[in-house]
């Protein structure tokens, strides 16, 4: 039984229908990638995972159990982490303030300080700062303070909004790398990504998102090498986007 | 100058112990409790109550717009809401302001509430926006309001003055300790606010909303509880002012004006500190009453032009005010 499903969920903003029928299911321990071109539906779709936004039908189910419609700290409280697209750190606060944030839900009995130095064993970095500020980091160090904030109540599930936005190709390998190893702890881990290419290479399976539908899924190392998700995601010219360098520049 | 004089004052406060700032706040406690002893002169007493009571009115706009970051322009309606009902229960029903003051600042916080619960869905200039239409249309129905006096107002009668049933009292000594006693209790709260799990979650949602939303932090139940406390001690102020100057009126409580004199003094002491809004208060009012008493006649509005000079030059120089949270980095 799939740990964390989408079945058939319809949405969109007033008149505008943007998710047209969306099955994502996703298996305990996963890393699973959803990528599609622009204006496809997957920040909509996070949306309604995350419940900022209500589908017109379908449902979201959580180990069986609808998710429908919860709010942030009840999602928290299933074990569903969810980190922000954007730099979203508390940037006049020090690192372990931040990361005390993150607990913020945390039950009775929780044990903070074991919990924050797990995190500063993942991420090393953060202890290293722990009493600067976060305003001080740089974007990379800011992902991984993110990071470390959504997992800090030791999530079973992370949604990450396109983690490596913004930054810089070089820190791009090593944020994918953290997300691994924090996939590797035994977190499912469930994100959007642009930089499709390295996100595929890492994912263990993908789906392709395409005018508000799941097209197709399956293994994320060779799902690029379908010629009809090629078709799709690419925008045709199948032949042209053979090589290498040529489906990059288009990606 | 007044940049280095800032840097200083947030170093030497923020590089102190809760230990050396309670010393030193008993320190100036006890300085201002004293100075009645050594002088009565009239015009430094009403500029100190002046100075206390728009400190105050500075703290409880603080809470929602410094440490929450809900910028309202339209506190005065919270002021107005305290002193009215505080007036309108003593002259009309004879119920005693020891009484009705306490009732004036719950009225405020039930009417701030529910203000919030209006416009806490829009962000930023949106939501300063949307508390400036309501103070603008609260003054247009109190003025309007005959129950409540209409453009005349409400006047304390003068026979019933200077009982303790009344708390209204001949000569500034009694309003010196009575608003200067809210004043620091005021202060204190805010003291303890700050370090407080409350004041750090304002300054999450102020910081990052969404960031504080995804963390489970429930944020429009926080900007309501900062709502609630802003809008009540806002209230008693207005009770407080209304014993002081036993007359009100929506020309005096409703004014533009007033909106715009209780943000300034916590944007010019340093917005989201706990000393800021008395700091700015001192600045203000002195700025005010001295022009005020001294080029009294044709040049009234002399005052504000100077406190304009003086805000102009902090906005250039200290964005973030005389006490400055961020440290110089304000447009982050």
């Amino acid at each position: 039984m799939a740990q964390f499903e989408v079945d058939d969920v319809h949405a969109g903003y007033d008149d505008l229908p943007v998710l047209k029928g969306v099955d994502v299911s996703v298996e305990a321990g996963e890393m699973v990638c959803m990528i599609g071109p622009n204006g496809a539906g997957k920040s909509t779709l996070f949306r309604v995972i995350y419940g900022l936004l209500s589908p017109t039908s379908g449902e979201v189910r959580y180990r069986n159990e609808s998710v429908l419609g919860l709010s942030q700290r009840a999602l928290l409280d299933h074990g569903i982490a969810y980190i922000l697209q954007r730099d979203a750190v508390f940037p006049d606060m020090t690192i372990r303030d931040n990361l005390e944030m993150g607990a913020y839900t945390a039950p009775d009995g929780y044990d903070l300080e074991a919990q924050i130095g797990q995190m500063y064993d993942l991420f090393p970095m953060l202890e290293e700062r722990a009493d600067q500020n976060a305003g001080t980091l740089s974007g990379g160090q800011r992902q991984m303070l993110e990071f470390a904030r959504g997992l800090i109540l030791d999530p079973d599930l992370i949604l990450l909004d396109e983690p490596t936005a913004g930054l810089a190709p070089k820190i791009i390998d090593q944020v994918f790398g953290k997300i691994e190893e924090i996939n590797e702890t035994g977190v499912t881990v469930l994100m959007i990504e642009q930089n499709v290419k390295t996100g595929l290479q890492y994912a263990d399976r993908a789906y392709v998102l395409e005018d508000g539908q799941t097209r197709f899924s399956g293994p994320a190392d060779n799902i690029l090498d379908r010629p009809e998700v090629r078709d799709a995601y690419l925008g045709g010219g199948t032949d042209e986007a053979d090589g290498e360098g040529g489906s990059e520049a288009r990606l | 100058m007044a940049t280095a004089v800032g840097d200083r004052l947030t170093t030497v406060w923020t590089g102190l112990d809760r230990r050396h700032h309670l010393a030193l706040a008993a320190l100036v406690v006890g300085v201002l409790a004293v100075v009645p002893l050594v002088t009565n002169n009239e015009f430094l007493m009403n500029t100190l109550v002046l100075i206390f009571l728009f400190g105050t009115m500075g703290h409880g706009w603080n809470i929602l717009g410094g440490y929450a970051g809900q910028v309202s322009l339209g506190h005065a309606v919270m002021f107005a809401a305290g002193a009215y009902t505080t007036a309108i229960l003593f002259v009309y029903y004879g119920i005693t302001p020891i009484v009705g003051i306490p009732v004036g600042g719950v009225v405020a916080a039930v009417v701030g509430l529910a203000l919030g619960a209006a416009t806490f869905r829009l962000r930023y200039h949106y939501f300063a926006m949307a508390t400036l239409a309501a103070a603008l249309i609260v003054r247009v129905i109190f003025f309007r309001w005959e129950w409540v006096g209409g453009a005349t107002g409400i006047e304390y009668p003068f026979a019933e003055l200077g009982t303790l049933a009344s708390l209204t009292f001949r000569g500034n000594l009694p309003y010196y300790y009575l608003i200067g006693g809210f004043a620091l209790l005021t202060t204190l709260f805010v003291y303890v606010m700050d370090r407080s799990k409350l004041g750090t979650y304002l300054k999450a949602i102020n910081m990052d909303q969404a960031a504080a939303e995804s963390a489970g932090i429930d944020a429009f139940r926080y900007k309501s509880y900062a709502m609630g406390l802003s809008s009540l001690i806002t209230g008693v102020c207005g009770g407080l002012y209304a014993q002081y100057v036993l007359y009100i009126d929506p020309a005096s409580t409703l004014r533009l004006l007033r909106n715009i004199d209780i943000i300034m003094v916590a944007i010019v002491g340093g917005i989201g500190t706990v000393l800021g809004p008395l700091i700015g208060a001192g600045v203000f009012i002195t700025v005010r009453e001295y022009t005020r008493t001294s080029l009294s006649g044709t040049q009234t509005g002399l005052g504000y032009v100077i406190f304009g000079v003086v805000l102009l030059f902090i906005s250039m120089y200290r964005p973030g005010g005389i006490l400055n949270r961020y440290g110089g980095r304000w447009d982050d």
